[in-house]
């Protein structure tokens, strides 16, 4: 298990510094960009040039790289060319506002989710599971503004009871704002819940085929302990991976989501970001994300190798 | 066990029960379409998809008006005998530009997947079939790439280079490729150590010949699912970029560039952006219960 | 420990008199979106307290339905259209849901075919056997946990209470299989149901659960139904036995009768076609094995009358034209045949030698001589697998497995090579090293007399045209997706060179070598049956002309009846084109027919090599006489032979010191079999043998009349 351990970690790390390299190199790949992103509209050849050496950028690839990667490491990172305040400020101010709309959607429909995709496969093909299966197949097949205008529309426009828009006050505690925050998290909900409810409702029509399960009936067992005992262990076991994969997704919907409600979060800024060709920005944010996203999945792996007795015990 | 999952772990784990199971059915293509005819969900979803595509091959006819003919004295009009589905900020009739932007997504999300399968194809069958080192570091590669969500590499790419449908159906494919990649990884995997392709090795063929012939040809169920289902991941891509400003540059009828636009307006002029969401939705419901409707018809 | 006391104490109330089992006119139908499936068409049989009652049949005749009605376990898409299911005199068929969860998993339990997938792979065992105590018999945890290790060790269980706190991945396909059983026996039921629970299992490990199952018996007097394709099982351990042919039971007796006084075509037909232990093919006349032609017919297209007429020898107009009835044989036999008298097991033929058979024996006799060219020679062959990534630097040392550890052997042109052992040996790594699939770590190996590149890419084409191979597994063996006529059109391509017209000519040559005719090349796999796709793969081995052709266990996953015209077509085949075989099986009857010589392989090692014929007359190494013991023998008078052999087949990874059969031999001397690898020993008629008990010593020992062997001719009785 240990081996296991150190072998993921390994992995992890190289992943890091792989991605590393891809931000690196597709936003660094070309300094003139940059460089004329910053002046704005109105700039001379020289101007770009000047603000090439101010920037550093006429320095070589490799070693720009590894300034930024060890600044990074240390939380050194710079300051933003648009907003103009040290990036590391503005980012966790944002993250803090993102992490509350993401956890409070993930926190709610995780376990519903899971629920519902439970249900549906150990119903297999009755009434219940078509119901899921549909809604899941739906709601998945919304992209986030999609479904987003729809909720503003019938809850904001045509009902009323809840506000169009989310943008507070950016460094405003989120939570005195509540209802603002209904719709958003209303939005990422659905995707995450088609997701999750589907992944659930196959492995727990697997388990219910299985020959395990089919020894435990046979052996006698009232309906009860199959199911709690024998079919739920190993139907949610890999849901535990399913669901870090999902941290992913969110980091992505967040970006959409925080653009059509206007919610300062990190999505949001990061998308400023990207249209500002703010560099260190979004060279923060990117790596940021990427470390978010990597280490969930690496600590969903560890968990399902530690519940796992044919992994645990190798 | 994936080291990272894949954006559908199970879906990957389906795909390649669905190949066992064909392994011996058989009747393959043929099967699979008989059976697709037989399935609702597939039916349903092939009727929505084609019911599109119809309409993009005979936009030009069909659209009352031009897409991009601005009506000054009609801005933000509510839907009327005139423009059936109303007018946007800028006096343009939305049905028409619904019409006409089913081309853009129709061309862009097939487009861009087939492009990922492609790439996918080439960097699976090599990496699967001759492991080792060149395995090893594809799939570092690989992993690399998916520590990023989908859409966050694809605006960071994006964000560098000037938007352009051709740009975004490059990224979009290019992006896809190691999602396929893995997924027919997986299915090389599953087949290059079976008895027929080392009957090939017995008898002398070259590698390329037997990765195209014995081995590719054994996978196309995986494939088929993978594809069916990239498409429509492909369309929340190239909507979403366009949501965001960063896809198809306006004034493009593009369904995602609409509701982008209307975003502004959505509270007195709500028309601008529930029909071309409503569009986006339909397509991408149809594509999905087709896509479904194909992996269930591989496996029967 | 009375473990069929009811939970209040009381003695179980008593057992029902009359059969435990009435099956009565069952009929079973699946349906399915491509329509309905007769599974069942009428099955009726009893079984007595207490008695043992085996169904036979290959598959797809129905026998697993039956135990899956029984126990009304058919999953969806299975239902019962007629009969009656009587357990001690209850029509299961009408029981409430509460009244069967009674009796389920209490008086009838069942054990199946792969131990492996049928224990929960998250619970450890001791609280997969416990629940059985604490649901079924209301014991609480501490008692239940006590009946559970004590359970295991009636089932013979190694260090029963380590075992109770492991997962069912940690331990042995053979120990799976007794946890399986002891769940089944924990109440002790009236009726227990055993689908084919030692199939897949290695021959040493079944013969020891053949063992617990019939010691078990003698301890809890359940009435047992056990079901399996492989007649020497079934008559290991039962008293009755009923045969299944196209879902209906085609004689039914006492095993006796079966076995030794049939009187179904089909079940003549199933007994000829296994080679007796002993049995050898020398002689150009024969003996060659009897299968039978044709092949089983599809549930949905029976024929009309007597569905077996169609590849019964002894069939007639009438047969096509009633569908016949059981009819009385005797007080204890029915046959489902018009013309039962007629039916007769013929005798078993006196061995003729022609004179292309001297020649081989000779050849085979003068083994290593220098007169001889040998086609192949293996030379201190090893292939070591090493545990390592490419991130073990941060963990232990790698650990070697020893796949194949210094093996050498001889084939001399035009012999044939048989190597037996059980799964894990090493053998299939062996076959593919001398084909070139997989890279050996050390040693040559020298093919007419030249070495041969290692990996079968960087051979000459004339090389790889001459050693070909046939594989294990008939369901891959040919690409699904390339017709027949694609298939072997490629490999004569690259192998003759020839194209066009000659290519097809050839195509068409190669298929009637095998039997099968023109209709064939545009068929794909998935139409074929299972035997004939074996046969596709011989032909195209064939393609080249080769001189040597590697068969890696080609018959093992093809029913009983395939498996005889297989052999009997690979016999064939090397008489007439003379080709030389290196087969590979674990099974020791089969091996025996077919090979000129045997190699007995354990743990990477040759142990024991010598002619066919004499290795069972003494066997000498132990594991070969463990292995002859072993193999299950279709005759109810052979039953009760142990085989002494202790534990489990140890792990590659850890090989024993010294002999690395020490750890099971019922023979091991003492310490110095742990200590010191043994000597070679030689035999006259050019066998050896590993082990540091003298020849003489081990004649004398094997050569006692109660532990005889199946010798050359089968009169001992």
């Amino acid at each position: 298990m240990i081996r296991f351990i150190m072998r993921r970690l390994g992995l992890l790390l190289l992943t890091l510094l792989v991605s590393s390299l891809i931000i690196f190199i597709v936003l660094n790949h070309d300094p003139h960009a940059v460089a004329v992103a910053v002046l704005g509209q109105y700039y001379t050849a020289q101007d770009v040039q000047t603000t090439i050496h101010q920037l550093g950028l006429d320095r070589p690839a490799p070693l720009r790289y590894v300034q930024w990667i060890t600044h990074f490491v240390v939380g050194d990172w710079g300051r933003s060319y648009t907003l103009n305040v040290p990036v590391a400020e503005i980012v966790f101010e944002r993250l803090r506002n993102s992490a509350v709309l993401g956890g409070l959607a993930f926190v709610i429909i995780v376990p519903f989710s899971v629920v519902m995709g439970l249900l549906a496969g150990l119903r297999e093909d009755r009434l219940l599971d078509r119901v899921v299966s549909i809604v899941g197949l739906s709601a998945i097949a919304l992209p986030e503004f999609v479904s987003g205008v729809f909720l503003i529309v019938i809850f904001g426009l045509w009902l009323g009871w809840l506000p169009a828009s989310a943008a507070i006050q950016p460094n405003a505690n989120p939570f005195q704002s509540l209802s603002a925050l209904i719709m958003p998290c209303l939005t990422l909900m659905l995707v995450e819940f088609a997701y999750i409810a589907r992944m659930t409702r196959a492995t727990t029509a697997e388990a219910m085929g299985s020959n395990y399960v089919r020894t435990a009936i046979v052996k006698g067992l009232p309906t009860h302990i199959v199911l709690r005992k024998h079919v739920l262990r190993n139907a949610l076991l890999p849901v535990i991976t399913v669901i870090a994969s999902q941290i992913g997704w969110l980091l992505g919907g967040l970006v959409i989501v925080e653009t059509l409600f206007a919610y300062p979060g990190l999505g949001n800024l990061w998308l400023g970001a990207a249209t500002g060709h703010d560099l260190p920005l979004l060279e923060a944010i990117s790596m940021l994300m990427a470390v978010v996203y990597t280490v969930s999945n690496l600590v969903a792996d560890l968990l399902y190798a530690y519940l796992n007795p044919r992994i645990r015990y190798s | 066990m994936t080291t990272f999952a894949t954006e559908s772990p199970v879906e990957e784990a389906e795909a390649l029960e669905a190949q066992r199971a064909g392994f011996l059915r058989g009747g393959g293509l043929l099967r699979a379409v008989r059976a697709l005819s037989r399935s609702r969900i597939g039916t349903a979803g092939l009727v929505l998809v084609m019911f599109w595509v119809v309409v993009a091959v005979l936009a030009p006819v069909l659209a009352p008006h031009s897409a991009y003919e601005l009506h000054p004295d009609q801005l933000n009009q509510p839907p009327s005998a005139q423009f059936l589905m109303g007018t946007d900020q800028y006096g343009r009739d939305i049905l028409s530009r619904i019409i006409m932007g089913s081309r853009s997504v129709l061309v862009i999300a097939p487009l861009a997947t087939l492009i990922g399968l492609v790439l996918g194809i080439l960097i699976g069958l090599t990496a699967g079939y001759f492991g080792g080192i060149y395995d090893e570091i594809v799939m570092r590669i690989i992993d690399g790439f998916m520590a990023f969500p989908t859409l966050i590499i694809l605006l960071l790419i994006i964000s560098v280079v000037p938007p352009s449908a051709t740009i975004v159906t490059i990224v979009v494919g290019v992006n896809f490729a190691p999602y396929s990649g893995r997924v027919v990884r997986s299915a090389v995997l599953a087949v290059r150590n079976l008895e027929f392709v080392e009957a090939a090795k017995m008898r002398g063929e070259p590698a390329p010949v037997i990765m195209v012939r014995e081995v590719l040809p054994n996978c196309w169920r995986p494939i088929v699912v993978e594809g069916t289902t990239r498409v429509g991941y492909a369309i929340f891509a190239e909507a979403g970029l366009s949501f965001l400003g960063l896809g198809v540059p306006p004034p493009t009828p593009d369904w995602g560039v609409m509701v982008n636009e209307a975003q502004a307006n959505m509270l007195f002029a709500p028309w601008a952006a529930i029909f071309p969401s409503l569009a986006i939705a339909s397509l991408v419901i149809g594509v999905n219960l087709l896509a479904d409707g194909i992996k269930q018809a591989t496996v029967s | 420990m009375n473990l069929s006391l009811r939970p209040d104490g009381h003695e179980p109330a008593p057992r029902h008199l009359g059969p435990v089992l009435v099956v009565d006119d069952l009929r079973v139908t699946y349906t399915n979106r491509s329509g309905e499936t007769p599974a069942l068409r009428g099955v009726s049989l009893e079984i007595q307290p207490g008695e043992a009652f085996g169904l036979v049949g290959e598959s797809g005749c129905g026998k697993s339905t039956l135990a899956f009605a029984v126990i009304r376990y058919l999953g969806r898409g299975g239902r019962v259209t007629g009969g009656r299911i009587l357990f001690q005199g209850q029509n299961l068929l009408t029981l409430s849901d509460a009244a069967l969860r009674g009796i389920r998993g209490r008086r009838i339990t069942m054990v199946y075919q792969d131990p492996q997938s049928a224990l929960n792979p998250s619970i450890v065992i001791g609280e997969q056997v416990a629940e059985v105590f604490r649901l079924q018999q209301g014991m609480g945890t501490a008692a239940a946990w006590a009946a559970a290790e004590g359970m295991l060790r009636k089932v013979q269980m190694a260090d029963a209470a380590a075992v109770m706190r492991r997962y069912p991945h940690q331990l042995s396909g053979g120990m799976q299989q007794r946890v399986v059983i002891a769940m089944a026996l924990a109440t002790d039921p009236d009726l227990l149901i055993m689908d084919e629970p030692t199939t897949g299992l290695d021959v040493t490990v079944e013969a020891a659960v053949l063992e617990l199952v019939a010691d078990l018996r003698r301890e809890f007097h359940s009435a047992i139904l056990l079901i399996s394709h492989n007649l020497g099982v079934i008559a290991r351990v039962c008293d009755r036995v009923g045969v299944m042919y196209s879902g209906e039971i085609v004689e039914q007796g006492s095993v006796e009768d079966i076995y030794l006084a049939p009187r179904h075509p089909y079940t003549v037909g199933l007994l000829e076609s296994l080679p007796r232990l002993g049995q050898h093919r020398r002689g150009a006349a024969g003996q060659p094995l009897r299968p039978i032609p044709g092949r089983v017919p599809s549930p949905r297209a029976l024929p009309p009358g007597c569905y077996f007429a169609p590849r019964c020898p002894l069939a007639r107009p009438a047969c096509n034209e009633g569908h016949p009835a059981l009819e009385t044989v005797s007080a204890t036999q029915l046959s489902r045949c018009f013309f039962w008298e007629e039916v007769r097991r013929p005798e078993p033929e006196e061995e003729v030698s022609g004179q292309g058979d001297e020649d081989r024996v000779a050849a085979v006799e003068a083994g290593g001589s220098p007169g001889l060219t040998p086609l192949l020679e293996v030379e201190a062959l090893r292939k070591e697998y090493r545990q390592a990534g490419p991130l073990t630097l941060l963990g232990q040392a790698a650990r070697a497995v020893k796949a194949v550890d210094d093996v050498s052997l001889t084939l001399p042109a035009g012999t044939t090579l048989g190597i037996v052992g059980e799964s894990g040996c090493g053998k299939s790594t062996l076959a593919r090293c001398i084909a070139g699939l997989v890279e050996p770590t050390g040693g040559r190996i020298l093919f007419e007399r030249t070495p041969l590149a290692r990996r079968v890419e960087q051979r000459a084409q004339m090389i790889r045209r001459r050693l070909q191979m046939v594989f294990q597994n008939p369901d891959v063996t040919l690409n699904p997706a390339h017709t027949v006529g694609s298939t072997l059109g490629r490999s004569i391509y690259l192998l003759s060179g020839l194209r066009g017209a000659a290519k097809r000519q050839r195509a068409l040559a190669l298929l009637r070598a095998v039997k099968l005719d023109e209709r064939y090349l545009s068929r794909l796999p998935h139409q074929l049956s299972g035997g004939e796709r074996q046969r596709v793969a011989i032909a195209r081995a064939l393609a080249g002309e080769p001189s040597l052709v590697i068969c890696d266990e080609p018959l093992s996953a093809l029913d009983v009846s395939v498996q005889a015209a297989v052999l009997n077509l690979l016999s064939e085949l090397q008489v007439k084109q003379a080709i030389s075989y290196l087969f590979i099986s674990h099974d020791l009857s089969v091996v025996q027919y077919l090979a000129d010589w045997v190699a007995v392989i354990y743990l990477g090692r040759v142990v024991d090599i010598g002619p066919a014929a004499a290795m069972a007359t003494p066997p000498y190494h132990p594991y070969t006489e463990a292995l002859l013991k072993a193999v299950p023998v279709p005759d109810p008078r052979r039953r009760g032979t142990h085989t002494g052999l202790q534990g489990a087949p140890p792990s590659a990874i850890d090989v024993p010191s010294g002999c690395p059969f020490h750890t099971r031999c019922p023979r091991k001397l003492g310490a110095i079999c742990e200590q010191e690898a043994p000597p070679w020993r030689e035999v006259a008629g050019g066998r050896r043998y590993w082990c540091h008990i003298a020849a003489e010593d081990l004649a004398r020992l094997q050569g006692a009349p109660e532990q005889a062997v199946a010798g050359t001719s089968s009169e001992h009785g």
